[in-house]
């Protein structure tokens, strides 16, 4: 269909875009004010972007690539599904399949058509990550899942709302299939106010600037961050790297990733990964694409807007049946703290390999994360109702060391970290303690962000116990990994202590903040289900950024400052930097000669 | 014309075609395409290294590092598994000694490079991890007017293997000597060039440590009571720990022998 040509002056181009960011942002607000649960409300977990009418991205406001990216696929898949005539002014669209277009259950995409004098023009789509699916496991994440039937709902694509009309008794059969109706009807609620809020915005623009103004804008848009980013890729000279990356549980599977690059274009290739788990730690083609779209994003296009434009260069080859393409009924509830971790560390470690290899891209080089974890809880609150809920540590993660600078310390991770008090009003938990753990951070001339550490008990508990559920990749190396000589970060952990003196010390004003004084049997806990009683101390340590460059590099004041915060032990300090600080102050000769031998200490090799 | 291949190693096209080097110092690690790790300095860490908080993969992992053998910048960490072949945690050489800054006269100072021939351009050997370093040493030395005498190995005598190792750049007028022992001074041509120079203080390079290095600086201060310095990035062999058990069996030698003996770096050793 020839469309008029429409030319767009610069500031009209530069006004309409952000006017789309500004919706997709607002939708974002929407969820945020109208919802109620924890994910939606303080960890943002959720995802809201706008759509043009044949589901490519326009616009994400601050959704993170993989979901935005499946948001697309799911709009793409409704309009299959239904078809151009099936789709009415006014219909809401319910998708949670991952076998579809989400990435695991508890994502439920609300996608609304977006309609102009008649005419579809655009979409807008949501999902809030909901607090209970109805799996094995409150909260969704299920680690003794074998099955994709395992975990909860899945619905490949109703209409909740039909033509205007909410469909109330399909409403009702869904949240009653979850072990929390009350907060999972209000967030499938705050979905459609955000879609609701999307529609007249958008609706209010057609009206203003006219539909050829706005859509030779949105092509322009595409166009924009598609030409700048192949102009990018073609700058980095042609070549091929390589990553693996493991994800460990109680078995372990390993991805292996070749990115290749030839002139303006990506290419992912899995080839070479494991086959497909009977554990939820496969990630979907559409997410595996996603993740890989999320790490272009991040590295190459993080100052380009957000859309369709920047999927094109890309492509991603991931062979059927295995943990990056799996076929149903494999169970995938899991994977955002694993499948797609690994997927997204092989992918990011990549194409930092990549823009190493150019002066101007490698200053933008980082270390990357390898994976994350998280408790789930549920049980009766202190106000006597059932509840499930989610600590919403993943935020708290140490942010990899930059080639300029040193990582963010426990704000590494996407989307933002509850409050402990919020935390403690809401549910039957104390914290002991919520704060950066020293020497987590891995070494380099710059290092990695401090992941932070946690420990917490029940409280007020009616029935003197909590269920939990402990998820995400571990093994040593699930946290953080170096770059070009920097160290690794600590492991993240989540360990139960049984039988402790906490009581005992709560009830003698003892200070709680050293794990050591509390004793007990601790021991570390895979992905499991577990039980928290009266005795039970918690302890949780996120990933840690890795380090970049040679620590003997690093500035010997910049570890004295790190001391002194008490991020880095004065052990550490020596031993790992070689720097040696004597009551708070550097000592300068002492440091040299450290610094001397432990350089001299590397030369010579086996021949 | 050179290309950045990743921080600190870049893609160079001399005369021998490309070739993948230092950055920093220019050392050669192999040709392009050929696996620069294994042209590397490997070191195998207990996973402690990198911090208290790595003790839960002790026995399990190793903190493996690669670095540029000759100027020990660090280019890649990584933990690797222990049950892998050849990961074990390095040996632990005795107390080996720290090297401290020298001064020696270049009125009556020489300086010996053992057994730095011309195998030691194949890239797979030890030794040829020391020629970059030396050579800017010799550049001083001959700067200082220090005299430079090479050993070769006898058994290299005849072979193509008996020349001087190319990177060095060997003057027509320093002498190359062939001496049948791993104690330099046998046969006796040694001394008899260092007694025409008038040296007093004998400054000791090249390969290996423990052998030709560790002999011959034995010799030179217990038996003719040389003044011994010995850089210690000027030497190596092939295992770090031969490398370090030699300089410390160097720094206790009895009868007050280990005072004559001083342990310095290419860098801080200067002529004046």
């Amino acid at each position: 269909l020839a469309l008029p040509a429409i030319s767009v002056d610069p500031i009209t181009f530069e006004i309409l875009s952000h006017r789309l960011y500004q919706i997709a942002k607002e939708m974002g607000t929407t969820l945020e004010r109208v919802g109620g649960t924890v994910n939606t409300t303080q960890q943002k977990d959720y995802m809201a972007a706008l759509y043009r009418a044949d589901g490519e991205i326009l616009s994400a406001g601050e959704s993170t690539g993989m979901h935005m990216a499946c948001g697309g696929f799911a709009v793409k898949k409704i309009l299959e599904r239904f078809g151009n005539d099936g789709v009415a002014a006014d219909d809401v669209f319910l998708l949670n399949d991952p076998y579809v277009a989400a990435v695991h259950q508890s994502d439920l995409f609300m996608i609304s058509p977006i309609h102009y004098q008649g005419r579809l023009v655009a979409w807008s789509a949501t999902f809030v990550h909901v607090m209970d699916i109805g799996a094995l496991s409150p909260g969704g994440n299920s680690p003794g899942a074998t099955e994709i039937f395992h975990e909860g709902i899945r619905i490949a694509g109703i209409k909740l709302i039909e033509g205007g009309t909410f469909r109330k008794d399909l409403f009702d059969m869904i949240i009653n299939m979850t072990r929390q109706p009350t907060m999972v009807g209000l967030d499938l609620k705050c979905e459609i106010a955000a879609n609701n809020v999307a529609k007249s915005r958008i609706q209010e623009m057609f009206a203003q600037f006219g539909a050829d103004l706005i859509d030779a804008v949105t092509r322009k848009m595409i166009r924009h961050s598609e030409n700048v980013l192949r102009k990018r890729i073609t700058e980095i000279p042609d070549g091929v790297w390589k990553e693996s990356g493991v994800i460990e549980a109680d078995e372990s599977w390993k991805v292996n990733l070749v990115l290749t690059k030839t002139a303006d274009r990506l290419v992912f290739d899995f080839t070479g990964t494991d086959p497909q788990a009977s554990k939820g730690i496969n990630l979907p083609y559409h997410a595996t694409f996603g993740v890989c779209f999320s790490a272009v994003l991040s590295t190459l296009a993080y100052d380009l807007p957000k859309n369709h434009g920047i999927f094109r260069p890309i492509e991603v080859i991931a062979p059927k049946g295995t943990i990056v393409n799996p076929q149903p009924p494999a169970p995938v509830s899991m994977n955002t703290t694993s499948g797609a971790k690994i997927v997204l560390y092989a992918a990011s470690s990549t194409l930092m390999q990549a823009l190493a290899t150019h002066e101007r891209w490698k200053s933008e080089v980082m270390a990357m994360t390898v994976g994350r974890r998280n408790v789930r809880h549920a049980g009766i609150n202190q106000y006597g109702t059932y509840y499930v809920s989610n600590l919403s540590q993943t935020p708290i993660d140490g942010g990899g060391a930059r080639s300029f600078q040193d990582g963010v310390e426990s704000g590494g991770g996407t989307k933002s970290c509850p409050n402990v008090e919020w935390i403690e009003r809401n549910f039957p938990v104390l914290y002991l303690f919520r704060r950066h753990a020293k020497d987590s951070a891995g070494a380099g001339k710059f290092r990695g962000g401090v992941g932070a550490e946690t420990a917490f008990a029940i409280n007020d508990a009616p029935e003197r116990k909590i269920k939990g559920v402990a998820y995400g990749v571990v093994g040593i190396k699930n946290s953080g990994q170096g770059v070009f000589g920097g160290y690794p970060g600590a492991p993240a952990v989540v360990e139960l202590s049984k039988g402790t003196r906490l009581r005992r010390m709560i009830a003698d004003g003892s200070a709680l903040d050293r794990r050591e004084d509390l004793a007990g049997q601790t021991t570390s806990l895979p992905y499991c289900n577990f039980e928290l009683t009266e005795d039970d101390v918690l302890y949780t340590r996120q990933s840690s950024g890795g380090g970049y460059g040679d620590p003997l590099e690093r500035d010997v004041q910049m570890v004295l400052h790190d001391a002194v915060l008490g991020l880095v032990s004065a052990e550490a300090a020596r031993e790992v930097y070689g720097v040696v600080i004597d009551w708070g102050k550097i000592d300068a000769d002492a440091t040299q000669r450290l610094r001397d031998s432990m350089r001299t200490a590397r030369l010579g090799r086996g021949a | 014309m050179s290309y950045l291949l990743r921080e600190n190693l870049e893609l160079f096209t001399g005369t021998e075609g490309a070739e993948i080097r230092c950055d920093r110092c220019h050392h050669v690690f192999c040709r392009a395409g050929e696996n620069w790790k294994q042209a590397s300095s490997i070191r195998r860490l207990p996973p402690t290294a990198a911090g208290p908080l790595m003790a839960e993969a002790s026995g399990k992992y190793v903190l493996q590092q690669n670095t540029c053998p000759s100027c020990g910048v660090l280019l890649d960490t990584d933990l690797i598994e222990e049950k892998k072949e050849g990961a074990q945690v390095e040996e632990k050489a005795p107390k080996k000694p720290e090297p401290t800054p020298v001064e020696a006269s270049s009125r009556t100072a020489a300086v010996l490079v053992l057994d730095m021939s011309a195998r030691c351009e194949d890239p797979e050997l030890a030794c040829h991890a020391l020629l970059p370093g030396l050579a800017g040493f010799l550049e001083k030395a001959r700067a200082a007017r220090v005299p430079v005498i090479f050993s070769v190995s006898a058994s290299q005598r005849g072979t193509p293997m008996e020349r001087v190792a190319g990177p060095l750049q060997r003057r027509e007028d320093e002498p190359v000597i062939y001496p049948d022992g791993f104690d330099k001074f046998a046969g006796g041509e040694l001394q008899r060039l260092l007694e025409s120079k008038g040296t007093k203080t004998l400054i000791i390079t090249g390969s290996a440590t423990n052998v030709a290095v560790m002999y011959t600086a034995t010799a030179a201060a217990r038996i003719h009571r040389y003044e011994v310095i010995v850089p210690v990035d000027g030497v190596n062999a092939r295992s770090q720990y031969a490398h370090e058990y030699a300089l410390y069996q160097l720094s206790v030698l009895p009868g007050g022998v280990f005072k004559r003996i001083r342990f310095s770096t290419l860098g801080t050793t200067s002529l004046n």
